[in-house]
């Protein structure tokens, strides 16, 4: 009979404790806060869901989540096929790849703020190249004035940040593509678009899944930019959850609300993203089939 | 089906020439094997046939069309390669059909075609599988399959076997020779192991840095080789190559200036027998003893140069001792010292 010891969760301390420490114990402050009503240090009423209702009841915090989510689903519906398209105009070698590399490259590494700067005054209607541009040719534009105007800007911004990233990912997933592979296909006479749906896509599948994700769950926090650029208006019509929670969090100081509010964004964003990854990932069992040999 | 003609073929890679104007005949229905070392042209050739390479100089004909300028769909040939290139998200069945999608026949036809090169190729359980489920070998007959299916005048192989293991490679090296007796279409082969080589070609081309250096069925490549190079590449393990010298026809070692080379077989070239007059004999020290079961490979030094040569299974070779091996007269090839050509046996 072995001596039943519990030693072993010794050497699982040191992961729990890291874990506690950077995720679980910051979280449950939170959620800690969200079932009180915070007056001061000293004085605090604990009342339950109450703050969750009264958030999911707040017709600003809807508002926010159906902005959130359309926002979210244009800038995806966008930037995907468009990387994707970017990805295969690519050249595959020579001397020119660097180069456009690098200048795709570009606008990931300017600061988000920065980028937000950068779109304010470029789409300016009385000074920024694009926006006078824009109103010289003939049509009535101003970000900060008309709503749809607004949303564009901001999807064109969202566009030129960040379909690099996905254009990046995609091409690193095509380099990595035998050339035999095209090369059967071109015996077999397939046309372009069957190259790209039988040869290209299944062996960029996962790279694709990546991209998405990635792309989902930072749209999803987008605070910087149009925080910059149109500061939530016109209106409300730019304001997004992380704007929103952060007037209450910070400019309101309603610690209680701002929690509850912090805790649903959070579950929002997991819930989304999980959907996503098992609803793809759920058609193809085991690991990854495809990237086996070449195949 | 059609004969493949190639007429002094030359490509180049900017000035960098890597195939200098070869001329080949591949008439309908043989099977011609490439074989050279890595960077030999044998690859370059052969996608110059396929098309997916241009030709720089001289003209490639199948049956009476000069191709050159044809797009690869065109030529109606077929192509395996040695990463299958099959696709991953169909079954075994529609990647065998792919190749047929634009072709004119009934539907009814198409599928009694995809089940008929399925069973060919023992692949009619597998039909319904996606690539990700099959074996290495499973996966390269699919490729052959989808080849197979458009009746191609010709099938072009690169390397078809080469990610495969040891053993299935020769399971798919008597599989394929076995398809090409079935159907009789001409067949171009790719291959650096000259084992494959030997064992499927009806013919080998010897091809080394872009120059054939001999076409010849297996057996005469093996016999009769042209040159040292030829020699040493075709037979495991290679062919001994000392320099020597030739009197009254006796093979002799040459110390100083060699005027000829001589080559010997390393199982023409045995240890403990009984030759009465052979037609060369080398003694040195055994640096390695091999036992393969059915013969014994004895390694020993000679004038600091490593010579191979064939004991019996239970010979008692011993490394270090001192040991005679002797060719018998006939299986002596000798080679001109400078240019490296055969000048025949002794």
């Amino acid at each position: 009979m072995q001596a039943n010891t519990n030693k072993a969760w010794l050497g699982v301390l040191p992961v729990v404790l890291l874990v506690a420490f950077s995720a679980v114990i910051p979280l449950m402050t939170v959620v800690n806060y969200s079932v009180q009503d915070i007056f001061d240090v000293q004085t605090r009423v604990f009342v339950g869901f109450d703050w969750y209702r009264e958030t999911l009841r707040d017709p600003r915090f809807v508002d926010a989540l159906l902005r959130q989510i359309l926002f979210s689903s244009l800038i995806l519906v966008i930037e995907i096929p468009l990387g994707i398209v970017l990805a295969r105009g690519l050249p595959r070698e020579g001397r020119l790849l660097p180069l456009l590399l690098v200048l795709l490259a570009v606008p990931l590494l300017i600061p988000w703020n920065v980028v937000g700067m950068i779109w304010q005054i470029f789409a300016r209607p009385d000074i920024g190249l694009l926006g006078a541009a824009v109103n010289a040719a003939g049509f009535d534009y101003n970000f900060t004035g008309v709503v749809t105007d607004a949303w564009v800007t901001l999807i064109a911004m969202d566009v030129w940040h960040w379909t690099s990233l996905v254009t990046l990912l995609t091409f690193a997933g095509l380099t990595a593509i035998p050339g035999a592979c095209y090369q059967a296909a071109m015996l077999d006479d397939a046309s372009r678009w069957q190259v790209f749906w039988y040869v290209e896509f299944p062996r960029i599948r996962s790279v694709l899944v990546i991209a998405v994700l990635l792309r989902l769950m930072d749209s999803l926090m987008i605070y910087t930019e149009p925080f910059v650029l149109t500061g939530g208006g016109p209106g409300n019509a730019t304001t997004f959850l992380s704007q929103y929670l952060t007037s209450m969090a910070v400019g309101q100081f309603d610690v209680g609300p701002a929690a509850a509010f912090s805790v649903l964004y959070f579950l929002v964003i997991l819930l989304l993203c999980w959907l996503f990854y098992t609803s793809v990932m759920g058609s193809s069992k085991g690991p990854d089939p495809y990237d086996e040999d070449g195949l | 089906m059609a004969a493949f003609e190639l007429r002094d073929l030359v490509k180049a890679y900017g000035k960098t020439r890597v195939i200098h104007g070869i001329d080949l005949i591949i008439p309908d229905g043989e099977f011609v094997v490439f074989v050279g070392p890595s960077g030999c042209g044998k690859s370059t050739t052969l996608r110059m046939i396929a098309g997916l390479e241009e030709v720089t100089g001289g003209e490639i004909r199948i049956g009476d069309r000069v191709v050159n300028e044809v797009d690869p769909k065109e030529r109606n040939l077929a192509m395996v390669f040695q990463n299958y290139a099959i696709y991953p998200h169909m079954t075994v069945r529609q990647n065998i059909a792919f190749g047929l999608y634009t072709s004119r026949l009934s539907k009814r036809e198409k599928l009694e075609k995809v089940e008929a090169a399925g069973a060919l190729l023992g692949l009619t359980p597998l039909l319904d599988r996606r690539p990700s489920a099959l074996s290495g070998g499973q996966r390269q007959r699919v490729a052959i399959g989808r080849a197979m299916v458009r009746d191609p005048v010709g099938f072009l192989f690169d390397e078809p076997l080469s990610n495969l293991d040891a053993q299935l490679r020769a399971q798919m090296r008597i599989e394929i020779k076995d398809l090409h007796r079935r159907l009789r279409t001409t067949i171009a082969y790719v291959t650096h192991d000259q084992v494959e080589a030997m064992t499927m070609a009806d013919r080998i081309v010897v091809m080394k840095d872009g120059h054939i250096l001999q076409a010849a069925p297996p057996m005469d490549v093996y016999d009769n080789p042209v040159d040292v190079f030829t020699a040493r590449f075709i037979g495991t393990p290679s062919m001994n190559i000392v320099p020597a010298k030739q009197t009254n026809g006796v093979v002799t070692l040459a110390d100083g200036d060699p005027s000829v080379l001589a080559g010997v077989r390393p199982h023409d070239l045995l240890v403990g027998s009984e030759i009465a007059q052979p037609g060369l004999t080398l003694t040195g020290t055994v640096t390695a003893v091999e036992p393969l079961g059915p013969e014994t490979l004895v390694h020993f030094e000679i004038a600091g140069q490593s010579i191979i040569a064939t004991a019996p299974p239970h010979g008692g070779v011993t490394i270090g001792s001192n040991v005679t091996a002797k060719a018998p007269r006939g299986q002596v090839h000798l080679f001109d010292a400078v240019t490296e050509k055969a000048l025949g046996r002794a």
